[in-house]
C-alpha cells in the first residue's frame, strides 16, 4: 500500500467506536452508579416516601421530594470529565492517544461521546423508571407526565453542559486536580465576582444602591448555585437555552483550542501560556476583592484599606505563580517588576470606578430631565422578591410618582446630600429617630435609571426631608397604601397581652378608610416622634384563591386623632388600652451613670434600674393619674442619655419598660425623683 | 524515507531540541545517541506527531507528520516505559490496535505469540518491566509499521530476549524494509544493531555517522617514524581525524583504504607500525574530540 493513500477504516468515522469500546470498559462504573444515585434519587424516593394511609400528595415538581439531586448532578459529569480526560494530564496516556493515527478531533469527539454515552443513559433510564411508576396504585405523590419531562430535560441538559464545560477546562488545563478545583471555581465565579464587586461598590462609592439589584440575579450566574435552587424553582425557558447554546459553544471552544494545544502540556498548570496573565489577574482581583472587603469592614482609613487591597493582591500573586511554575520557589528578579505592574493596573481597576473621577457620586439628575421618582426606604420590598416571600406586590411601575412638585422636592433632598456628604459611618443606622435610609429612583426621560441610597440623618436635613416626607406620593408608598385597598376580613388590635379582634363589616371598612386618612396626614415631625405605638393593627385579608391567609400590620399612633375617636366611641380602644387599674407597680428613674454598667449589659435595663436604686435614683409611681399619663406617652427606648426609663409591671405579670423625654416629665413626677 | 529539517521545539522557555535536521532512508536502523536530557525523547515524540514541532518539519515520504493519520497509521511509537490502558491484556490491547492499526496482521500476532510465551490474558499491570516491554513490542511488529520508533527499548530486557529482539528486527528490516530508529544512552547496547548512529547533546545533533563506513574506513595507528620529518610528509598525504604523540611513537586515527595506509606508512620503513582496527566507541570519542566535546560522559 502507498504512503499516505486514505484507507477506509473505523478511523475514518468522526467517532472512534475502538475509543468509546476502550472508554466503556475503563470508566462504565461511572454509568452503573450514576444510574443507581439518580434511581435511588427519583423513583426509589417515590415508591418509598409517603404513608399508606395518607392522601397522596400533588408536588409541582419533581426537585424537591426528598433527596437533593444536586450534589450527585454536579459530581458526576464532573467526575466522568476528569477520569475520560486524564489522557490529557498525564504524560504516559497522552503519549499514547496522541501516537495513535487519529486526528485530535476525533480523539475529542470520540472521548466526549463516550462521556453522554456514560452519563445521559442513566438519566433517561431513570426517566423512564420515574414515567412508568406514575400511574402504579399507591404511590404517594401526583405528577403528570410533562413533571417527567421536565425533569429528564432538566438533568439531560445540565449532565450536558457540566460534562462539556468539565472538558473545556480541561482542555484548558494540563493537570487532573486543576482541573477539578477550576471547574468549580469557574461554576461560582462569575457570581462571586458581582457579588464582590457589588460590596467593593457599595462600600467606596458614596450613594451606590444598597439594593442594586443584582443579589436577586446572583444564584442566576453561578451554575452551582443554580444547580441548588432547582428545587426551588426550576429552569425557566431561557435559562434552557442559555446552558444548551453554552454547551454548544464550550464544545466548540474545546474542539478549536485542542488543535492548538501541546501535547507536552500534560502536568503543566495551564495548557495555554496566553490564559497565564488572565488568570493572574482573575486570581489577584479576587483576592484584593476579598482582602479589602475583609478588613476593610470596620476601618475606614485609607491606609488600611490600601495596606489590605496590597495584601490580598502580594497573596494572590505568589499563590497564582506557585501553581503555574509548579514549586514555591518563584523568585525571580523580574517578579518584583511583573507584580508591581499587575498591582498598579489592578488598583486602577478598581479604584476608578469608586473614585470621583466617574461623576457617579455627584451626579443628581435635572428636574427637568426626571419623567417619575421614588424615593423611600422600602425601595427593595417594593421591586423585589427574591426568596418569594411577599404574597402581595404592587407592580414596579407604580411605586414612582410624577407629581413635579415631589420630584422637585426629591432633587433638592438628593443635591443637599450629595453636597454635604453626611458620613453614615458617624450615625447610628438604625436609629431611626436620627437617621433615615434612603433609595432615591429616577426615572429619566433618556429612559435611563438611577438609582441611589443614601443614609440621610434628620439633623441638618429638616427642611428637604419635611418637603419630601410630607409629600403625598411618599407616604403612599411608605406605608404600602396600595395593599389597604384588597378587601380585608377583620382586623386585630393587640397591646403587649392584649388582643381585640374586629371583623364587623362595616367596622372593618370605615377603619380601613381612616387608617388611610391617618397616614396620608401624618406629618414630618409625627413620622419621625419616637412616641411609642398605642397598639398594633394586624389586618386579615380576605383569603385568595391560593388559600394563603395573608396579614399586614400597622401601627395605631396617639397621633391619630381620628383613629382614636373613632376607636373610643366605638369602645374598642377601652378593650386595648391599659390603665392605671390594671398596673401593679411603675418604677421610674433617670438613665444615667451608663458607664457603670459594662458594655455587654449595655441594654439590661433591670441592670441599670438596679443601679439606679442602689444609689438612691429611682422612685415607685403610686398616683394612678400620674400612671395614666405615663401610659399615654411612651417613646421608643434609646440608648441617648438624659432619659428616663419607668419600668411598668402589670397584673396579668406582663413587663414593660417605657421611655419619657424631658418634655414628658410632669412636675409632679420630677418631684418624685429625688 | 524521514526527513527532519531544522526542528526545534521549547519547553517552558527552554529549547530542548535545537534545529535538528536528520535523514533515515528506508529500511535502516537509526541509532540516536545522548545523555539524559539531551532531548532525544523529544526529537523521537516530534518524530511520532505526539508534538508539534515549533520551527521546522517532520516528514515521512514527503508528507508532514503532526496531525496525518494517513502517515501515522503507518508509525508505531514505543515510548521508553510502556504504557497500557488499566486493566488491559495482551489480548485486549491487541484487538484496540487491531480496530486502530487498519495494517494489523492477525497472523503475525500468531506466530510472534510463539516467539514471546506471555500469557495474553494476563493484567499487563502484573507485567515485568522486561515483559511489558516484550508486550509492547510484540504488539507493535503485529500493526506492521513500516516506522518503528522505539525510546531506549534495550532496558530492561535479558541477553535472550534482546538477541531475539534484534534479531525480529533484523528480519523485519530485511523483508519489509522495515525503518527504525532506536535512542539510548549507550552506544555498546546499540552498536551492533545500528547502521546509521547519530549523537545529541543539548538539543543539538553533533555527529552523524554511517557505521558500516565508518568501521570500514578508521583505523588506529602506532608508528616510531626513524625520522620526524617523514611525519610531516606523511601527514599531508592522509586524512587523519586524530594525532597524538607519546614519547617516540605516534598514534593516528586515518581514514581512508586499510592497503593505501599501510603502504604509505611502509615507505618510510617505521621502527614500530601497528594498524588496528577501531571499536565504534573509540571512533565516537575521536570524532567528537575533534568537535570539541569530551565524548566520555555524552556516550558513556
Amino acid at each position: 500500500m502507498k504512503w499516505g493513500m486514505p484507507v477506509m477504516t473505523r478511523s475514518r468515522y468522526f467517532f472512534n467506536s475502538s475509543i468509546i469500546r476502550q472508554n466503556l470498559r475503563q470508566h462504565g462504573w461511572i454509568g452503573i452508579l450514576y444510574t443507581l444515585v439518580l434511581l435511588f434519587v427519583f423513583p426509589l424516593q417515590i415508591l418509598m416516601n409517603g404513608y399508606r394511609f395518607t392522601e397522596p400528595m400533588e408536588i409541582p415538581q419533581l426537585f424537591n421530594i426528598g433527596i437533593d439531586i444536586a450534589p450527585f448532578l454536579v459530581a458526576f459529569p464532573v467526575g466522568a470529565g476528569l477520569f475520560l480526560f486524564r489522557y490529557l494530564q498525564s504524560k504516559m496516556p497522552s503519549d499514547l492517544w496522541h501516537s495513535l493515527p487519529l486526528r485530535r478531533s476525533h480523539l475529542l469527539a470520540s472521548h466526549t461521546l463516550s462521556g453522554l454515552l456514560l452519563l445521559l443513559p442513566p438519566v433517561w433510564i431513570t426517566a423512564a423508571v420515574g414515567a412508568i411508576i406514575r400511574p402504579l396504585d399507591g404511590i404517594m405523590y401526583i405528577y403528570n407526565a410533562a413533571d417527567v419531562w421536565e425533569w429528564c430535560l432538566t438533568v439531560s441538559l445540565l449532565t450536558l453542559f457540566l460534562f462539556v464545560f468539565t472538558v473545556f477546562v480541561g482542555i484548558c488545563t494540563g493537570q487532573t486536580i486543576l482541573q477539578g478545583i477550576l471547574v468549580f471555581i469557574l461554576l461560582i465565579l462569575p457570581a462571586a465576582l458581582l457579588q464582590f464587586i457589588d460590596l467593593h461598590l457599595n462600600r467606596y462609592l458614596y450613594g451606590y444602591p444598597e439594593w442594586s439589584g443584582l443579589q436577586n440575579i446572583l444564584n442566576n450566574w453561578a451554575p452551582l448555585l443554580r444547580i441548588m435552587d432547582l428545587s426551588v424553582e426550576t429552569l425557566t425557558n431561557v435559562e434552557t437555552w442559555v446552558y444548551a447554546i453554552l454547551s454548544a459553544v464550550f464544545m466548540a471552544l474545546s474542539f478549536l483550542l485542542y488543535r492548538k494545544r501541546h501535547g507536552e502540556k500534560a502536568g503543566q498548570a495551564l495548557a495555554f501560556s496566553y490564559f497565564n496573565p488572565l488568570f493572574k489577574a482573575g486570581v489577584m482581583l479576587c483576592s484584593m476583592l476579598l482582602a479589602s472587603l475583609y478588613f476593610g469592614t470596620g476601618r475606614n482609613q485609607l491606609g488600611w484599606i490600601i495596606g489590605s487591597v496590597f495584601i490580598g493582591g502580594l497573596v494572590g500573586y505568589i499563590v497564582v505563580e506557585m501553581i503555574i511554575r509548579k514549586t514555591w520557589h518563584i523568585m525571580t528578579r523580574r517578579l518584583p517588576l511583573e507584580f508591581a505592574v499587575y498591582s498598579v493596573l489592578l488598583g486602577l481597576l478598581l479604584y476608578i470606578p469608586v473614585s470621583g473621577l466617574t461623576g457617579y457620586e455627584d451626579r443628581v439628575p435635572q428636574v427637568d430631565k426626571v419623567t417619575a421618582v421614588y424615593a423611600g426606604g422600602n425601595y427593595r420590598e417594593l421591586t423585589q422578591d427574591p426568596q418569594g416571600i411577599n404574597t402581595w406586590k404592587e407592580p414596579e411601575e407604580n411605586i414612582y410618582s410624577t407629581d413635579q412638585e415631589y420630584i422637585k422636592a426629591v432633587t433638592a433632598m438628593h443635591q443637599a446630600v450629595v453636597t454635604s456628604r453626611p458620613n453614615p459611618r458617624n450615625t447610628p443606622r438604625y436609629d431611626y429617630t436620627g437617621t433615615r435610609e434612603f433609595t432615591l429612583a429616577y426615572k429619566l426621560e433618556s429612559g435611563r435609571k438611577l438609582v441611589r441610597t443614601y443614609i440621610v440623618p434628620a439633623k441638618g436635613f429638616e427642611p428637604e426631608l419635611k418637603a419630601v416626607m410630607e409629600k403625598e406620593d411618599f407616604k403612599r408608598e411608605k406605608y404600602y397604601l396600595a395593599q389597604l385597598d384588597q378587601e380585608m376580613e377583620s382586623f386585630r388590635l393587640s397591646y403587649l397581652d392584649k388582643v381585640y379582634s374586629i371583623s364587623e363589616p362595616q367596622d372593618v371598612q370605615e377603619f380601613n378608610e381612616i387608617l388611610k386618612r391617618e397616614l396620608l396626614n401624618r406629618t414630618y415631625e409625627d413620622q419621625v416622634s419616637d412616641l411609642r405605638a398605642l397598639a398594633s393593627i394586624q389586618y386579615v385579608v380576605k383569603q385568595n384563591s391560593n388559600k394563603n391567609q395573608i396579614f399586614y400590620s400597622y401601627e395605631w399612633y396617639p397621633s391619630y386623632r381620628e383613629m382614636t375617636a373613632w376607636l373610643q366611641q366605638k369602645g374598642y380602644a377601652d378593650k386595648i388600652k391599659y390603665t392605671a387599674q390594671e398596673v401593679l407597680s411603675a418604677e421610674m428613674f433617670k438613665d444615667e451613670h451608663q458607664s457603670e454598667i459594662p458594655a455587654s449589659q449595655m441594654y439590661d435595663l433591670e441592670k441599670r434600674l438596679q443601679l439606679a436604686r442602689s444609689e438612691k435614683r429611682s422612685a415607685v409611681i403610686t398616683d394612678p393619674t400620674q400612671i395614666d399619663s405615663i401610659l399615654e406617652r411612651q417613646r421608643a427606648f434609646t440608648r441617648q442619655g438624659d432619659k428616663y426609663i419607668v419600668k411598668i409591671e402589670y397584673k396579668g405579670g406582663a413587663i414593660n419598660y417605657v421611655s419619657l423625654d424631658e418634655r414628658d416629665m410632669s412636675p409632679v413626677l420630677k418631684a418624685l425623683l429625688p | 524515507m524521514i526527513e527532519i529539517r531544522g526542528v526545534s521545539k521549547i519547553f517552558q522557555e527552554e529549547k530542548a531540541v535545537e534545529d535538528i535536521s536528520l535523514t533515515v532512508h528506508k529500511g535502516a536502523i537509526y541509532g540516536l545517541l545522548g545523555s539524559n536530557g539531551a532531548g532525544k525523547t523529544t526529537l523521537l515524540k516530534t518524530l511520532a506527531g505526539i508534538y508539534r514541532p515549533e520551527t521546522g518539519s517532520v516528514k515521512i515520504d514527503g508528507q508532514p507528520v503532526f496531525e496525518a493519520p494517513e502517515v501515522k497509521r503507518r508509525l508505531i511509537f514505543m515510548p521508553d516505559s510502556p504504557y497500557f490502558f488499566p486493566q488491559a491484556t495482551i489480548r485486549s490491547m491487541a484487538a484496540f490496535y487491531r480496530s486502530i492499526y487498519p495494517e494489523w496482521s492477525q497472523k503475525r500476532y500468531e506466530e510472534l505469540g510463539t516467539a514471546f510465551r506471555l500469557d495474553t490474558r494476563r493484567k499487563l499491570s502484573r507485567f515485568s518491566k522486561g515483559m511489558q516491554r516484550q508486550a509492547a513490542f510484540w504488539l507493535a511488529l503485529s500493526c506492521k509499521p513500516d516506522v518503528l520508533i522505539m525510546d531506549e527499548p534495550i532496558d530492561g530486557l535479558d541477553p535472550v530476549m534482546r538477541r531475539q529482539i534484534k534479531n525480529l528486527l533484523f528480519q523485519e528490516v530485511a523483508e519489509r524494509e522495515l525503518t527504525v530508529l532506536i535512542s539510548s544512552h549507550n552506544l555498546r547496547e546499540i552498536e551492533d544493531l545500528c547502521d546509521h548512529v547519530g549523537i545529541m547533546h543539548e538539543g543539538r545533533m553533533l555527529v552523524e555517522k554511517d557505521l558500516d563506513d565508518l568501521k570500514a574506513d578508521t583505523h588506529k595507528i602506532q608508528v616510531a617514524f626513524r625520522d620526524e620529518r617523514h611525519a610531516a610528509a606523511l601527514e599531508a598525504k592522509l586524512q587523519i581525524l586524530h594525532q597524538e604523540q607519546r614519547g617516540s611513537v605516534s598514534l593516528y586515527i586515518v581514514k581512508g583504504d586499510r592497503e593505501r595506509i599501510a603502504q604509505a606508512f611502509h615507505v618510510y620503513e617505521p621502527y614500530v607500525f601497528d594498524l588496528l582496527p577501531l571499536t565504534l566507541e573509540e571512533i565516537f570519542i575521536y570524532e567528537m574530540g575533534d568537535a570539541g566535546y569530551d565524548a566520555q560522559p555524552i556516550l558513556l
